[in-house]
């Protein structure tokens, strides 16, 4: 019954169960933390098999109407298509995000998961609850558990990052706080009764007046365009994004950039029509600013995790692009068209910019564990680096494959997710003008250029001749990197490796090859990750004189378990999106329909009105 | 002679039988919590010569048990809503709200003190609970005074025994200036409330509240009189600015609160704060509320530069005690914008405010007095570094009381903010420009703030851990009402709101009484 309520507390009562175990039970911590997501997770998927595709408005209400009555606002809580998508989401990429930090994270691991939980509560209760007051609560306490995650656990410029992604976020929030407070009172004003319930005052949003919802359309547009991030408010992104943990990175891009796509829908939209259509060219301009500016300085990143964050800016303008053609599109009644008809030309960008954020859920979240997979490995996300130290194919073929398959996905290839958001998206926009979808359409051939690139100098680095640049004793100080906190030393230039291949030439007309093997036989037995892997390529390949096996291949190993239980399911999940997008498609025929309701009765509204001044 | 014919002309428009009985008539169960303190402030010093030196630490629990019974004794009063002792103090629920949140914070503030004095080597101990005491007494006076005349003699009183406290501390010549800046300065600034009284008084010849009202609703601002009610308005101003520390008249309040001995400075950011900021109320909104369109002009300016000035000034600090202290700045303008919107919401959120900052600030000096050291040091940002690994229960406190002062939700310091935000929403107009300054000035705020919180959790302490000292059992208790206040004032704030809304009312009741 208060199925919503128990997913949104279970992580809390896993934090309460975590902090109160004993110190030292690190793997005891994972698990509870593990069991805990994997319960939400079956719960969020029992919710969206119950869920009625084909009925209005919220489904699995809880209403307590009196809980803060003097300010009108109830505990209420409740999802429809689109968010019980969300739902979904969050469900499938906690549990992953638990798995991939079960190796990385050793230190401070009890307040690590309980940070992780939290996080978890905040997130789930933004896409369920429906109420303001409380809607805000866990809007902002999603930002504290993500701080301590960036600050703690992060890269170097760790606290910076941190603070950054707080305050930014916070300006956003404050400006909605005080929007809220105004809708609030206009309510007030309309009706004489006290409430923050959010349905209901949709119910009566077409009412507002014209300026009143230019303004607080764009007070709650800029708190949501600061969480999306839309261009020019997203440089605390690429920050937060590169010193995140993996775990962090992935919940960050699939789960908390929906907040704010997701508050453009639940609020913007249907609250503020008439602002929406208005402003709507200045949000698909900035939109497809954020396309094609996020694509270009993807191009030039020179660290993988900064590259995939500006990807995600990049993506996420095809979001908003969606969203505000699908309100363009449903400017007034003029012609004479209908509900059905404005829907039928229309929901294609809608359906385009939620699908997006789904697919970007799993794509981006996937990219960024593969990043995770590379940094555990050599402690670095610097692509020159990686490029010069191996080929990682060759040391990671299972890595190889699951990482085209991200990237093909991210670049828009049909068959995977990623195709259909971005097509739909462009659709939608095609119909606003042609240009407009004609110039994003650019996106999917820079997004080429970013990924192949990235992949190529990622996967593929070290030119084929590479048995003769390999042997240097460049290498060699990467091999202690058990202890999670052994750097590489920065990457050779392209003159020194030169230096390092004669010596190495020299070395090999003077000295047995077989010299090396000592070398790479200790350093074999250190890293934990080769015990537990299934796929030990080591003995696969044998000593047949590769050097870089020799150098590599125990900094290498093929991907552990874990890395496998979390960067197959969500490829695979991507894939069968992007063959049957209709499973998330189905969902948002009724939202779709809600809003053009709302869009289309305002136009009546504006019409009799223009009738009767007319008489 | 003036006070007669005033008062006469104020119970022109009906005097019933009931009026004229009441006339004579005092109310002496109306004022409970101050008998009760006062009397417990005498027996405190009595018990205090005969107690030998090691059992003085009784005195502490003695002094908490007055508090607390001061505290409880106004519930068992009925207050009749109207004023009483003919007009001098106002028996409503925002008097017994003001006794809660006052004799709250004092026993607080008590609680901090046995092992902070015990630290610092103080013996003195009786006089300084009496002197806290009497110091919680005038506070409460101060609020509930419905008379210029309470108001003074309230507000001396507390400050007199401030004086003494800020400056009690034997070795520390921080705190003997400290003591005496603050003697100076409050003086001036008295002296400027009392030529703003002596203005008004001037022009119609009453120094009741009620009385003032009824006399500016009648009479126009234009008329002879007007100049002399504009200039005590400003006079007034100036000293209420100075009482609050608004922005340009904040200059004693860092040094002050850095000096003083921890507990006292707690006690003065929270219950003197709350105080005057009730007596503002009743002044303001209450009986210069028919001259709003003068003092509220007055009231934005001083809200937005001591917003702005307060958080940025702020910021640069690297002592905690005068971080805090300039955040007490900060807040005052928060409360300033509650005050500015005169309306029902603005007064909630005022009120509700003081609710939710006495919890927290005094949560957030109890960690420094948990911290500090024999000889006043252990006061830097710097020495919290590590803070959540060396004792995570201190730093979890810290963390909440200073989200909450930050005003991030669910904590008590949103709603306060959300409320009074809300007040100057309703009010529309230019009002509008304060909540946006408020909430650009928030962020601002959490910058500073989140520096403790960084230094306690984010940056590893490689040098030294803060000392492991253990934690006395009454500061325990102290954090532990201030943590679990902050937290349960933002999730259940519906019972404190509905509490808050009657006492609210009462600030509006003046105009039935007037009438």
């Amino acid at each position: 019954m208060f199925l919503l309520s128990t997913m949104t507390y279970l992580p809390l009562l896993g934090a309460l169960l975590i902090m109160l175990l004993p110190k030292k039970s690190d793997n005891l911590i994972r698990w509870v933390a593990l069991l805990t997501t994997l319960v939400v997770f079956g719960l969020s998927i029992y919710t969206i098999l119950g869920f009625n595709q084909d009925s209005k408005g919220y489904q699995y209400e809880e209403y307590y109407k009196d809980w803060i009555p003097s300010i009108g606002s109830g505990y209420h809580m409740g999802v429809d298509g689109v968010s019980v998508l969300m739902v979904l989401l969050n469900g499938f990429l906690f549990v992953l995000a638990i798995i991939a930090s079960w190796k990385p994270i050793q230190t401070r691991v009890r307040e690590y998961y309980v940070s992780m939980l939290l996080l978890y509560v905040g997130l789930m209760g933004v896409f369920c609850a429906l109420d303001f007051f409380l809607f805000y609560i866990f809007w902002e306490l999603v930002l504290i558990p993500m701080a301590l995650l960036i600050g703690i656990w992060g890269g170097p410029r760790r606290v910076y990052a941190a603070v950054k992604f707080f305050l930014y976020t916070l300006v956003g929030s404050l400006l909605m706080l005080l929007a809220i407070i105004a809708l609030y009172f206009q309510y007030y004003d309309l009706t004489k009764t006290n409430t923050l319930d959010i349905p209901t005052i949709t119910k009566i949003a077409p009412q507002f007046s014209e300026t009143f919802q230019f303004w607080a359309f764009l007070a709650f547009a800029l708190a949501f365009a600061i969480k999306v991030p839309l261009w020019p408010f997203h440089t605390w992104l690429p920050d937060a994004h590169t010193e995140a943990p993996t775990a962090g990175s992935v919940i960050l891009a699939g789960n908390m950039l929906k907040m704010g796509c997701y508050g453009f829908i639940r609020f913007n939209l249907p609250l503020f029509p008439d602002a929406s259509k208005t402003l709507a060219p200045l949000m698909i301009g900035l939109a497809v600013i954020a396309i094609i500016y996020g694509a270009l300085v993807a191009i030039v990143q020179p660290d993988m995790k900064r590259l995939v964050a500006y990807t995600s800016v990049s993506h996420m303008g095809f979001v908003i692009l969606g969203l505000f053609s699908f309100a363009y599109g449903l400017r007034g009644k003029a012609s004479g068209q209908t509900t059905d008809v404005l829907l039928r030309d229309n929901s294609a960008a809608f359906d385009g910019a939620v699908f997006t954020m789904f697919s970007h859920g799993l794509l981006t979240g996937g990219l960024f564990l593969c990043v995770g997979v590379i940094y555990d490995r050599l402690h670095t996300r610097d692509i020159k680096t990686i490029q010069d130290t191996t080929r990682v194919a060759n040391r990671m073929p299972a890595y190889a494959a699951i990482y085209m398959l991200y990237t093909m996905g991210s670049l828009g290839l049909p068959m995977i997710s990623g195709f259909v958001g971005e097509f739909l998206a462009m659709q939608g926009a095609f119909r606003v003008n042609g240009w407009i979808a004609f110039g994003t359409s650019f996106a999917i051939i820079l997004a080429a250029i970013y990924m192949l690139w990235l992949y190529q100098r990622v996967i593929w680095g070290k030119p084929a001749d590479y048995e003769l640049a390999t042997g240097h004793d460049d290498h060699g100080h990467g091999h202690g990197h058990a202890t999670p906190a052994a750097q590489v030393t920065p990457a050779p230039t392209q003159a020194s490796s030169k230096k390092a291949d004669l010596k190495w030439l020299y070395q090999s007309i003077v000295l047995e090859p077989e010299d090396n093997d000592s070398s790479a036989a200790a350093s074999h037995g250190t890293p934990a990750e080769s015990h537990t892997d299934s796929h030990d390529n080591d003995h696969g390949h044998g000593h047949g004189g590769d050097k870089d096996l020799k150098e590599n291949g125990a900094k290498f190993p093929d991907l552990n378990l874990g890395e496998w239980l979390t960067l197959y399911p969500m490829g695979i999940a991507a894939v069968v999106l992007g063959v049957f997008p209709g499973l998330v498609l189905n969902f948002l025929h009724k939202p779709a329909e809600q809003i053009t309701a709302i869009f289309v009765n305002h136009a009546d509204l504006a019409a009799t009105l223009l009738q009767q001044v007319g008489k | 002679m003036n006070l007669l014919i005033s008062s006469s002309q104020l119970f022109q428009g009906k005097i019933t039988p009931e009026d004229l009985d009441n006339l004579g008539k005092i109310e002496w169960g109306a004022l409970w919590p101050a008998w009760v303190a006062s009397l417990g402030i005498l027996l405190i010093l009595m018990v205090d010569l005969v107690l030998p030196q090691a059992q003085r630490r009784l005195l502490a629990w003695l002094s908490l048990l007055v508090a607390i019974a001061s505290g409880a004794s106004t519930f068992i009063t009925d207050y009749s809503k109207t004023p009483l002792f003919q007009g001098m103090v106002a028996a409503d629920d925002l008097s017994r709200f003001m006794a809660v949140i006052i004799f709250g914070t004092v026993a607080l503030a008590i609680m901090a003190s046995p092992d902070y004095l015990a630290r610092l080597g103080i013996e003195v101990q009786g006089e300084y609970y009496a002197l806290i005491l009497a110091a919680g007494c005038g506070m409460w006076l101060l609020s509930i005074a419905t008379n210029f005349m309470i108001l003074f003699v309230a507000l001396e009183l507390f400050s007199l025994a401030l004086y003494i406290l800020v400056g009690f501390l034997p070795r520390s010549l921080r705190s003997h200036e400290a003591g005496f800046k603050y003697f100076l300065l409050s003086s001036f600034a008295s002296a400027f409330m009392l030529y703003g009284i002596a203005l008004l008084f001037g022009a119609y010849g009453t120094t009741s509240y009620s009385g003032l009202r009824s006399q500016l609703a009648a009479n126009s601002i234009h008329s002879q009189n007007g100049l002399l009610v504009l200039i005590g308005l400003a006079m007034l101003s100036v000293g209420f600015a100075f009482k609050i520390s608004a922005v340009p008249f904040h200059m004693w309040t860092p040094d002050v609160y850095e000096g003083a001995p921890t507990p006292i400075t707690a006690l003065m950011a929270v219950g003197t704060k709350a105080a005057i900021v009730v007596a503002f109320l009743r002044v303001f909104n209450g009986a210069l509320e028919p001259i709003a369109a003068y003092w509220q002009p007055i009231l934005y300016v001083l809200a937005i530069i001591t917003m702005i000035g307060g958080n940025l000034l702020a910021m640069t600090q690297t002592n905690v005690k005068r971080m805090l202290a300039y955040s007490a700045v900060a807040h005052a303008g928060y409360i300033l914008i509650g005050i500015a919107a005169n309306n029902p919401s603005g007064l909630q959120g005022v009120l509700f405010y003081l609710l939710s900052y006495s919890v927290m600030t005094t949560g957030a000096f109890a960690v420094v007095i948990a911290l500090e050291g024999p000889r006043g040091e252990g006061l830097e940002v710097a020495d919290f570094t590590g803070l959540g690994r060396a004792n995570p229960w201190l730093a979890a406190v810290m963390t909440l009381c200073l989200l909450s002062l930050g005003g991030i939700p669910p904590t008590a310091g949103f709603f306060g903010k959300a409320l009074v935000f809300s007040g100057a929403v309703q009010a529309g107009g230019w009002q509008l420009i304060l909540p946006l300054v408020g909430a650009v000035t928030s962020v601002i705020a959490v910058f500073y703030y989140f520096r403790i919180v960084v230094r306690m959790y984010l940056v590893d302490s490689l040098v030294k851990l803060p000392l492991a000292r253990r934690t006395a059992f009454s500061l325990g208790l102290v954090l532990l009402v201030a943590g679990v206040g902050t937290i349960a004032l933002g999730l259940l704030a519906g019972f404190a709101l509905n509490w808050v809304e009657q006492a609210a009312a009462t600030v509006g009741q003046l105009v039935a009484i007037s009438k």
